[in-house]
């Protein structure tokens, strides 16, 4: 018997060890990141308090930030992931209802409301993320460029993620 | 007072988040303060623990581009000693003690980001203090921004705190270089008037004035020149001699006369500020 608590911590401490390790040294056309960590929060039970999510976003994302030199901004940016989650969930509804004991994994819940679940809040995540970073409209076209690369290369990694790892 | 906690109940999802957003960016505003407590950054035991592995593993894949840059380092510094056998004029005894070296092992280097620091793997006890330069073989990387025992946070070129002044000496020309805030292997040479021909591959080297980076230190090379509409200055594009992508060895450099230097400029300055 494992208890659902320690298999997320484990989740947590994995998807910390990917990012530091691994997805730190990842980089598309020196413009694009990964951010694979968010995967983490997306996939948290959908029965996880608001309050709950919000300060696992925020620890997650502190603990990124450690690794980064940044201060909080990846803490921001998941709280701001974390915040707007339930919302989301609330507005994309599969077909048939949300059911008891539904995962949020693309193999329980089908691709299309995955992809479009996963490519919102990485975009919500992604987009706050560098915009705290560039500190200002300065540089826009270009901070916005980096951003949609990101977004498009994290996105990608959570799908092979899903289709590697989390079947049913 | 009943109500106000209702209140707060019905909002405690908003107030959470308003309230963590303000930690966050409390965090942020405390990051780029000069000199923070270094708690909060990478220098922490677990991050430098993971910073450690990460870097023995990825060492190996830049060996031998290390070696080439260690030999042409090499090969520099055979040259200018013996320059200096030839020109050392026995008469001149006074003599300024030179620059030292300590050497640092790169843990934890970025380059994509807007603001981009290095963490090396020597602090306060091997002699590194706040303010020092940081050069690798091929050119200048940085300065450092905060030490504690055993370990240094370095401020990037790549951060828009890094200003260096510069010289391209076969024309005689003086600037400052700053990071272009785009691509880690480009920066700008600033205020150098419209009216000076600068050509591509001109070499752009430190001054030295600072006294922080050796003097004729190797900045990079001039890639583009072009003028920009009615301001004054040309708009130079230097290609950077550091590969910032590659870092693995750097040298912080220390001035035994650097203290010297810094109170008499402190000195210095009410005086010029009467005039």
């Amino acid at each position: 018997m494992k208890s659902p608590f320690i298999n997320q911590a484990l989740s947590f401490v994995t998807y910390l060890c990917l990012q530091v390790l691994l997805a730190k040294n990842l980089n598309l056309f020196d413009v694009g990141f990964c951010f694979l960590y968010v995967s983490f929060l997306l996939l948290l039970p959908f029965e996880t308090g608001k309050l709950q999510l919000m300060f696992i976003g925020f620890l997650i994302g502190f603990c990124v930030d450690l690794n980064y030199d940044t201060g909080g901004i990846h803490a921001s940016a998941c709280v701001l992931l974390a915040f707007a989650r339930p919302y989301i969930t609330s507005i994309i509804v599969p077909s048939g209802g949300y059911e008891n004991a539904m995962k949020p994994w693309m193999s329980v819940m089908g691709s299309p409301w995955f992809v479009s679940y996963s490519a919102i809040l990485i975009a919500i995540h992604h987009l706050a993320l560098f915009s705290i970073e560039a500190g200002s409209l300065e540089m826009l076209p270009f901070t916005l460029l980096k951003a949609l690369v990101s977004i498009a290369f994290t996105g990608s990694m959570v799908l092979i993620f899903q289709g590697l790892f989390y079947n049913k | 007072m009943q109500q106000l906690l209702q209140l707060m109940g019905r909002y405690r999802v908003v107030l959470t988040f308003v309230g963590l957003q303000l930690i966050c960016f409390w965090l942020i505003i405390q990051q780029n303060r000069h000199q923070s407590a270094t708690v909060f950054t990478s220098a922490n035991y677990v991050s430098v623990q993971g910073a450690r592995l990460s870097s023995y593993v990825t060492e190996y894949f830049g060996l031998k581009q290390q070696n080439t840059s260690l030999v042409a380092q090499n090969k520099r510094l055979l040259e200018e000693l013996s320059q200096l056998t030839v020109s050392s004029n026995p008469k001149d005894n006074v003599h300024l003690p030179g620059y030292q070296f300590i050497v640092g092992k790169v843990m934890n280097n970025s380059v994509m980001h807007a603001e981009n620091y290095l963490l090396i793997d020597k602090g306060k006890l091997a002699g590194v203090e706040p303010g020092m330069g940081v050069v690798s073989p091929d050119g200048v990387v940085g300065k450092v921004k905060m030490c504690n025992d055993h370990y240094s946070i370095v401020y990037s070129f790549l951060h828009p705190a890094i200003t260096i002044s510069a010289k391209i000496p076969n024309k005689g020309i003086l600037g400052s270089v700053k990071w272009d805030k785009k691509d880690y292997r480009f920066g700008q040479l600033l205020f150098v008037p419209r009216d000076i021909k600068v050509e591509k591959g001109d070499t752009v080297l430190a001054t030295g004035y600072s006294s922080i980076y050796p003097e004729n230190y190797p900045i990079g090379t001039v890639s583009a020149v072009s003028l920009q509409g009615t301001t004054s200055f040309l708009d130079i594009k230097v290609q950077l001699s550091t590969k910032f992508a590659s870092l693995n060895y750097v040298y912080v450099i220390k001035n035994p006369i650097q203290k010297e230097l810094d109170s008499l400029q402190q000195n210095g300055a009410p005086e010029h500020q009467q005039q």
